[in-house]
């Protein structure tokens, strides 16, 4: 993984058209601003996950659920 | 062609209703191809995997419990799945069970386009909507 310090203001860019700004910084919360095409999807981390888990859960309980709802 | 599936045993189905989620869905991204299938019970339905007999979510018509719930799609979401009308849009949302209650997943519902047969589970960001919703069945 690179590993990159930045300051208050300061930015990084990847690829074509991608800015993420270091827009404030306290109490161990980083406020971030990210500028990037329309067709770049950006998406927290833990919602992915958690929408992964629920999958797995609902696939792993379906017989459960079936007699549920029968 | 013949597919096995979880809740019916060996099935026929018909090779144009199957749906294609190119890019899979979360938790199963390498599962691309998948059917939904009527079960007994009401108006749900199953989205059941072709190529993974024991992958199969269990569906509900969210507007059968939520009158108002809605979706905005993204212009990179419509592209993905062709969309040119509203119309041509089905939406489901998975069920879940946990602590014997029955809840949907109403922040990932899963978007076909009924033309086409694209496929996807769209994560709604911001919303105030649930991934574990509790419903009445």
């Amino acid at each position: 993984m690179l590993v990159l310090k930045r300051n208050k203001g300061e930015s990084i860019l990847i690829g074509d058209g991608i800015e993420i700004k270091v827009l404030e910084c306290s109490n161990g919360i980083v406020k971030l601003g990210i500028e990037a095409p329309k067709d770049v999807k950006i998406i927290r981390k833990e919602l992915v996950v958690e929408v992964q888990n629920a999958n797995k859960e609902s696939a792993d309980n379906l017989d459960m659920l079936i007699k549920k709802i029968k | 062609m013949k597919i096995d599936t979880r809740l019916f045993g060996e099935i026929e189905i018909n090779e144009e209703s199957i749906i294609y989620f190119k890019e899979g869905i979360p938790g199963f991204e390498n599962y691309s191809r998948f059917v939904i299938l009527d079960i007994e019970e009401g108006s749900m339905k199953c989205l059941q995997s072709i190529e993974n007999k024991t992958l199969c979510l269990i569906l509900i018509n969210p507007f059968d419990y939520f009158k108002d719930y809605q979706i905005n799609l993204s212009d990179n979401e419509i592209d993905k799945l062709k969309i040119s009308k509203e119309e041509d849009v089905f939406i489901f949302n998975v069920l879940n069970i946990k602590d014997d209650k029955i809840t949907a997943n109403m922040v990932a519902p899963i978007v076909v386009n009924v033309i086409n047969n694209l496929g996807m589970q769209i994560i709604l960001q911001d919303s105030n909507y649930s991934i574990r919703q509790e419903i009445k069945c």
